[in-house]
């Protein structure tokens, strides 16, 4: 079968589709790209919200002053260090 | 977008409740008394390698105190009376089997009770030695 020539015309619609299809292949290659970058930053920021939380329970348990890690207590009536006092001064009353 | 900050924001809130978890039933069941100072030391140091929790009442007034006595059962009224505790309810007294307990000492001068936190038989024996080595110490 003889091969017809594709008229200027016709020509010129295929280039613009190709032209299309390549851009068209090109942003769906960098969305995807856009999508998996935004994915791992987001995830990294969970990953450095728990790690920092971490640290922020864990912290106080290393900086307190020897003898006891931290206190409550439901008056602010007294030092910190004086409920450690009484707890030893008990035991050794006992 | 909104769905990533949901994932960031339960992960927090999952967490968060580890700060406050060392707190205790015991300090939150005697905490909101009018009647008592209610303090909790945690990690209260006991050797290099051992730490307890200690729940510490201290009552305000004579009132408070007899109070207090009626609930744990102390039948004396000067001295300091001391005993093994269960757990959870320290007032009931029990012997010593290797499962978490509490050593329970009360001062009637100070109008004091305080409940050291035993989980194992090394916080135990810590205990003791504590008190062993402080009495040798002073003597």
């Amino acid at each position: 079968m003889e091969q017809r020539l594709l008229k200027e015309e016709e020509f010129e619609e295929l280039w613009q589709r190709a032209e299309a299809a390549r851009y068209g292949e090109r942003l769906q290659r960098d969305y995807t790209a856009w999508l998996h970058r935004r994915r791992r930053l987001q995830w990294s920021a969970v990953a450095m919200a728990a790690c920092v939380a971490a640290v922020v329970v864990a912290w106080p348990a290393q900086s307190q002053p020897k003898g006891y890690d931290r206190v409550y207590c439901n008056r602010n009536v007294q030092p910190d260090s004086h409920w450690a006092d009484v707890a030893a001064e008990m035991l050794l009353e006992n | 977008m909104k769905i990533e900050m949901k994932k960031i924001l339960l992960i927090m809130l999952m967490l968060m409740p580890l700060a406050v978890a060392g707190q205790g039933s015991l300090y939150g069941r005697y905490a909101p008394r009018e009647d008592l100072t209610v303090a909790q030391v945690e990690g209260f140091r006991l050797n290099d390698t051992v730490k307890v929790d200690v729940l510490i009442l201290v009552a305000d007034d004579a009132a408070a105190w007899d109070r207090l006595r009626e609930e744990f059962g102390i039948r004396t009224t000067e001295g300091v009376t001391s005993w093994l505790g269960e757990a959870d309810t320290p007032s009931h007294r029990t012997r010593w089997t290797g499962r978490p307990c509490c050593k329970v000492i009360a001062s009637h001068a100070r109008r004091t009770l305080c409940i050291y936190r035993l989980r194992n038989h090394t916080e135990y024996d810590a205990l003791l030695d504590y008190q062993l080595e402080k009495l040798r110490i002073d003597n």
